[in-house]
């Protein structure tokens, strides 16, 4: 059967070039609000200068803000969790000390804003950390006509530091600003909510009024009731009036670039880049389409006499393969029988599974017998089959043009455990190989705003087997001062992670990583893996991970054991003792061997997934990982995880316990077409060796969800597309 | 700064993460790169019209239905054959599968554009234009968001004879009944739309100018041969 471009002919190829020029993005339509769009902060936050307003951002909208004025900068990440909760994280050069310092918000909407009430939000800033920033509001702002806004509030702790108009209790231990060091007195090493103190101490009001006379300019201008103090006893600023201004420039994609003068004395600028994972990108992509479904005659499903031809069956198989391949997939195996067909399939193109789906099985209407009227597409990762995907051909023919919940109203999942088809000889081994340049990151840390190594990275892979696979990458280092750190911190457990600077110092040229993996389906919703090796920068060993997963289960369990080697600090074949030196105190401590966790995961269903691993960590301390993402159906996710173990936070260090957040970006928003690459950035807390886990490659969780009902149903409506 | 530009600035950042390598897999990250010079520095270059001399050409280099459609925003012009038939619906693509589904020369989903068309309820407006009768009945398209989320769309349509279809080329003067269809969105961000349609006594339509949402805007098409 005639495949898509089977019919191409002189003039289709002429007009491909005209096609060309339909590919380009096409910019989104100019919102008709535009001059009641929200202004940031110098604090990154929705606000006029330094004060907050209670605009709210659109859900999901990540906001990050450069931002300087005098000594001070401040980076500041805001995340809109849900349509009226959002949170921040800000890194900041505080004017006067040398340090910089991190902070986290939370904003919650209380009222919207209707034709008659102002919208009210209640903040908490900076409520963790070492509290330089600490302050809570309640803010009223109401729009009285397109692109004017007033804002009306009450501030406690650093809002309401300047004119109080009256005191509610004590505020208990306020961060003080000391010998050009903060210290934070109230909690001693900070990283710990301080509830008592919220909305305690002086209250003072606020309050200002932005007007955007176009749909380019913003002018705001505030009343402060931050008094700088810590800074002005610094000698760092000085303060001359409360009153602020600014004047904002706005970009199309809601970017925002501003001027400020601040305090009555300084000068100050800011940009902030907003982004957000509903909207950012080509909607539903531009790649090429998938082939049409080619529906059978009628009567000609009755035709079985190709059961008895092993040269039609032949090409039927070479067919539908040489379709598949056009889509960037691998039919691996096939099993035709009278009514049905079962493909083992393996896609590295499509991030969407309905998509690989629909673009099989569309494949498999036009080049599979026509007697063949169940379609069963098996993924398989790492030679695990994931899910059995059931389709009746007829189905397919009736619902091409119809909505995709149609065909997803007729689509079963059902676990895959034995029905793969056996994948076809001459495809395995199969080698990969990369080599190409790699920038490691440390940032906002202490003492330091960005650290940076550059160099070379060689990877390479044997799938040996469908489901045994050698892999490892080597690095050599061109340049950068990730091995600056000199910082040696005393830890009061083995030093399973505090090392980390020496290893970045001496491994050079590094193995990255030199495992066999072995993965299996050992039963119905088991998945397994073993991985041997050297499994990361600092340990080798063995790990063994079992998961539990029904196919159409929101919810999954499972287990991990490692039994650990110390690697030496170059990074090279050799191993090193697990008794760690402390080199302040001098105090020997063992690593312990064996480590691992039990883990639960659950997808709510509402775009929140929620995972627990509960067991022993590396420096054999025993405790908990919480974790929390925002994900959405193309791939993007924004969460947080916070690690409590039974090492004492004064054991833990400064933060007190590990915790984080974390960004997942998937390239296809970015190349606006699919791809199932991304990259993931996690910003942590100080590395410590309390709550570290072994940071083993491929677990199974994340590679067996994607091809499950909940998952893929997610992103469904690209089965046509 | 264009939305584009933006667009490419964040890939930039991106790509840089993701470092394109050479190899022999995953090579979208660079891919981007090696294309992102390209992607900064490209001129836009005003579409050329196709040539009487392409439209002869491609009309008798083949025996399929062939349309000609002008994407109004780009102002590019293109020619797509009928490649496959599924019921009332006919599925007319190019070799670099950019496709539009017709049914009778109304464009009932695209592919391939960016922001395409994913299908639509088109039964009532599609009854009502073919039999040029006044009337008014509901209409959806439905697409995805950036998110891949489905988004239905909802209007409400008055068709009335009247308005009337661009020429796209003067190769084969379309004649017939004209028909307009005046579209209000049901939901408060569909913007609303006029279709114009130009149909043959049987209820073909020849030649018409169709809304494909606020991605796409219009498309004007013309039956080069039915």
């Amino acid at each position: 059967m005639p495949g898509f471009q089977g019919r191409k002919s002189g003039f289709v190829r002429r007009a491909a070039l005209a096609g060309t020029f339909l590919s380009v993005l096409v910019g989104a339509s100019w919102a008709q609000d535009v001059r009641n769009q929200l202004s940031y902060n110098l604090f990154g936050s929705p606000g006029l200068v330094d004060m907050p307003t209670a605009e709210v951002a659109p859900d999901a909208t990540i906001a990050a803000t450069f931002a300087a004025f005098g000594e001070t900068t401040r980076t500041t990440l805001n995340f809109q969790i849900t349509p009226r909760l959002s949170g921040s994280f800000r890194y900041s050069a505080v004017a006067g000390t040398s340090l910089y310092d991190r902070s986290f918000d939370l904003r919650y909407q209380l009222l919207t804003e209707t034709d008659l009430r102002p919208s009210v939000v209640v903040g908490l800033q900076d409520f963790i950390g070492t509290g330089i920033y600490s302050a809570e509001y309640l803010v009223a702002t109401k729009t009285l006509r397109p692109g004017l806004k007033i804002t009306g509030g009450l501030g406690w702790g650093r809002l309401g530091s300047y004119n109080p108009i009256g005191t509610i209790g004590s505020r208990p231990g306020s961060a003080t600003v000391q010998g050009g060091s903060i210290d934070a007195e109230f909690s001693g090493r900070g990283g710990i909510p301080e509830i008592e103190r919220f909305f305690r101490g002086d209250v003072a009001a606020f309050g200002g009024i932005s007007y955007a006379p176009n749909d380019r300019f913003n002018i705001k201008l505030e009343y402060s009731s931050d008094d700088y103090a810590p800074e002005r006893r610094l000698g760092a600023t000085e303060k001359t009036s409360p009153w602020n201004v600014a004047l904002d420039y706005r970009m199309r994609n809601g970017s925002q670039l501003s001027v400020y003068h601040v305090l009555g004395e300084e000068i100050g600028a800011q940009f902030t880049f907003v982004i957000n994972p509903k909207t950012v990108g080509i909607p539903g992509g531009n790649e090429p389409s998938g082939v049409p479904v080619s529906p059978r005659a009628p009567g000609s499903a009755a035709d079985l006499g190709w059961t008895t031809d092993p040269a039609r069956k032949q090409s039927a198989k070479a067919s539908l393969s040489e379709l598949a391949s056009k889509e960037g997939m691998f039919v691996e195996g096939l099993k035709l029988e009278a009514n049905r067909a079962t493909v083992r399939l393996v896609n590295p193109r499509f991030g969407a599974p309905s998509q690989a789906f629909g673009r099989i099985a569309r494949a498999m209407t036009r080049s599979l017998p026509a007697s063949v009227e169940v379609f069963e597409i098996i993924p398989v990762v790492n030679g695990m089959a994931m899910s059995a995907v059931v389709f009746t051909r007829s189905d397919l023919e009736r619902l091409e043009h119809e909505a995709a919940n149609e065909i997803l109203a007729r689509t079963t999942f059902v676990d895959a455990y034995g029905r793969v088809p056996q994948v076809d000889k001459g495809i395995y081994p199969k080698f990969n190989w990369s080599i190409g340049p790699y920038v490691q990151f440390s940032v906002f840390d202490p003492q330091n705003p960005v650290r940076v190594d550059t160099g070379l990275r060689a990877s390479a892979e044997v799938e040996i087997t469908p489901s045994l696979v050698l892999s490892g990458s080597v690095t050599k280092k061109a340049g950068g001062n990730l091995d600056e750190v000199k910082r040696q911190d005393t830890s009061n457990l083995p030093r399973v992670r505090t090392d980390q600077a020496r290893y970045s110092a001496e491994g050079d040229p590094a193995i990255e990583y030199l495992q066999l993996a072995h993965y299996s389906r050992p039963g119905k919703n088991l998945y397994s893996r073993v991985t041997l090796g050297y499994l990361e920068q600092m340990y080798g060993g063995v790990s063994a991970e079992v998961l539990w997963k029904p196919v159409t289960s929101r919810f999954a369990l499972g287990a991990e054991l490692n039994y650990v080697r110390r690697r030496e600090f170059d990074q090279l074949f050799g191993f090193q003792s697990m008794t760690t030196i402390d080199p302040v105190s001098g105090a020997q401590r063992d690593i312990p061997d064996v480590n691992g966790h039990v883990s639960a995961y659950y997808a709510f269903g509402n775009g929140f997934h929620g995972q627990v691993d509960v067991g022993r960590y590396l420096a054999g301390d025993y405790g908990a990982t919480l974790s929390l993402d925002r994900e959405f159906a193309n791939g993007w996710r924004v969460g947080a995880y916070a690690t409590f173990t039974d090492a004492s936070f004064e054991d833990f260090g400064e933060g007190s316990f590990d915790k984080g957040i974390r960004f997942t970006l998937p390239l296809a928003s970015f190349l606006g077409k699919p791809s199932r690459s991304s990259n993931d950035l996690v910003i942590q807390s100080l590395s410590r060796d309390g709550g570290a886990r072994l940071n083993v490659r491929d677990r199974l969780y994340e590679q067996v969800r994607d091809y499950h009902k909940p998952d893929a149903v997610n992103s469904w409506g690209r089965f046509w597309r | 700064m264009t939305r584009r530009s933006i667009t490419s600035l964040a890939l930039a950042l991106t790509a840089a993460l993701s470092l394109g390598a050479c190899g022999n897999v995953n090579q979208e990250g660079a891919e981007a790169l090696r294309n992102l010079p390209k992607t900064l520095l490209a001129k836009k270059e005003p579409p050329k019209p196709l040539t009487l001399q392409e439209i002869a050409t491609a009309v008798s280099s083949t025996t399929a239905s062939v349309f000609m459609f002008e994407y109004e925003n780009l102002g590019a012009q293109f020619l797509l054959q009928d490649i496959e038939q599924n019921g009332p619906y006919h599925t007319y693509g190019n070799p670099t599968r950019q496709v539009v589904v017709l049914r009778d020369g109304m464009i009932t989903a695209t592919r391939g554009f960016g922001g395409d068309l994913m299908s639509s309820e088109e039964d009532g407006l599609f009854s009502l234009v073919r039999s040029r009768t006044t009337g008014r009945t509901s209409y959806d398209q439905r697409f995805l968001t950036p998110e891949n989320l489905t988004i239905v769309r909802r209007y409400s349509c008055y068709v009335s004879p009247g308005g009337s279809v661009p020429v796209v080329s003067d190769v084969l003067q379309v004649t017939g009944s004209s028909m307009e269809a005046v579209c209000t969105g049901v939901n408060k961000d569909s913007p609303d739309f006029t279709n114009t349609y130009t149909i043959s006594g049987d209820g073909y339509i020849l030649g018409a100018r169709q809304w494909l949402g606020p991605t796409i805007g219009y498309f004007v098409s013309q039956a080069l041969r039915r």
